[in-house]
């Protein structure tokens, strides 16, 4: 499979996997570079982002400088978990400091739900969004999982499959793994607590909880040491590993499952 | 006495796809100014929308509705965001919502002549950036009015006053 280029399957659901996701380990020689092809300012701005494009492929993503290891290793639980978290390599851009995250894009066409409300608002409360958000309620257990903070509407897209179904995804995990305590049920987003599906949720859990000692230290470790320092990733894997058996009761007290 | 005053101004584009790019599509300008002297800010958005997502412009031809949710109505979408937004840093407001297909990008300055009005200074940008030339803005008007509507763009206009913060007595 190569890492770069191959679009986001929207139509098939993310397989669960037994192992880390192969698209964990950079492909040697790929090369980003700054892109005239998508240019939002917003990645300009203070979360010192930017757009960029491979190489080879022409293929767009945000680079992001920071939060780095944090980006990259939710979005591989995510596909080992069977949620929608857009996919994220780690590049280097010429003229910047070390290695960023760069963010694929959900879809060929995608918007932020904050957004999609304001802007559309029959769409955002159409039969086919709703369906989306709950299928997409296992974000919440996800969340729960790796203990994301900034949980908004803003952090949720939305693009169409090949079957023409919506499907939402999350982005934006700068502040994931890093809460210290007891998994918590997550106060956010708004537009997925008014749409829960349990049976969804409590699928999502099932795949947390069997998801393998081997498979979270092969993603966390899949990370370069000087993106996350050894002693870092002991850390995270064992945040991951304790809060695994956690999810289910946080579930539990929300009444999601 | 000064002759010359700054502008800042961004240019709005579409990206048709965001995982096999092409060529972004110029949509509009937004063009702004502190007014000295009357703590007010101006702004002049110009853009270009599809009129109807049943007969779309050529670039526009494998647009899909969460497209067309980003195109349809975004200037009065952006107008509405600035509005809402902190007046001293707007574009930073507006650009962290125009940030997908239908995207915001980085603001660039410009000296003009004192004598250039805002709006015909935003109608000039339209026309550079986006290709299409505006004869029926009143103020640039020099000729009788003639709509040069196609049938599958409409151009839409709207100025938004921002009160922003007096300067701090020195």
């Amino acid at each position: 499979m190569p890492l770069l280029g191959a679009p986001v399957d929207l139509e098939q659901p993310d397989q669960p996997g037994q192992s880390a996701p192969e698209t964990t380990q950079p492909q040697a020689g790929t090369s980003w570079k700054r892109t005239n092809k998508w240019r939002p300012a917003q990645a300009g701005t203070a979360s010192g982002c930017f757009a960029v494009e491979s190489v080879g492929s022409g293929t767009i993503g945000l680079f992001k400088p920071r939060n780095v290891a944090q980006e990259k290793i939710s979005s591989d639980l995510a596909r080992a978990v069977g949620v929608k978290v857009p996919e994220v390599h780690l590049g280097k851009i010429e003229g910047v400091p070390g290695t960023g995250a760069i963010s694929m894009a959900h879809g060929k066409e995608s918007l932020d739900l904050q957004h999609l409300q304001q802007q559309k608002p029959d769409l955002y409360t159409s039969a086919k969004m709703t369906k989306a958000l709950k299928d997409a309620s296992g974000l919440l257990a996800f969340h729960a999982w790796v203990g994301t903070g900034d949980l908004k509407d803003a952090h949720l897209v939305v693009a169409e499959d090949d079957a023409q179904n919506y499907v939402v995804g999350a982005v934006d995990f700068a502040d994931a793994l890093r809460a210290g305590g007891d998994a918590q049920a997550p106060a956010g987003p708004p537009a997925l607590i008014s749409n829960v599906d349990k049976q969804v949720v409590a699928a999502t859990v099932d795949r947390i909880e069997k998801c393998s000692d081997s498979q979270i230290e092969s993603i966390v470790n899949a990370v370069p040491d000087d993106v996350l320092p050894r002693a870092e990733k002991d850390r995270v894997a064992a945040y991951l590993k304790t809060r695994r058996g956690q999810v289910r009761n946080a579930m539990h007290q929300r009444g999601w499952i | 006495m000064t002759t010359r005053r700054q502008i800042q101004w961004v240019r709005v584009e579409y990206q048709p796809d965001l995982q096999t790019p092409k060529v972004p599509v110029p949509m509009g300008v937004i063009v702004a100014e502190n007014f000295p002297g009357s703590h007010t800010a101006g702004v002049v958005i110009i853009g270009r929308e599809p009129r109807d997502p049943k007969n779309p412009p050529a670039k526009l031809k494998e647009t899909k509705d969460l497209g067309f949710a980003q195109l349809i109505g975004w200037v009065s979408g952006v107008a509405r965001d600035i509005l809402a937004a902190p007046p001293a840093d707007f574009f930073s407001h507006v650009s962290s919502r125009w940030r997908w297909n239908l995207y915001v990008a980085e603001t660039e300055s410009l000296e003009v002549a004192t004598s250039t009005s805002l709006l015909e200074l935003a109608g000039r940008l339209y026309t550079k950036h986006v290709g299409e030339e505006i004869t029926d803005l009143p103020i640039v008007r020099k000729a009788p009015p003639r709509r040069r509507r196609t049938t599958v763009w409409d151009r839409r206009e709207a100025a938004v006053p921002l009160p922003v913060a007096a300067a701090p007595a020195s």
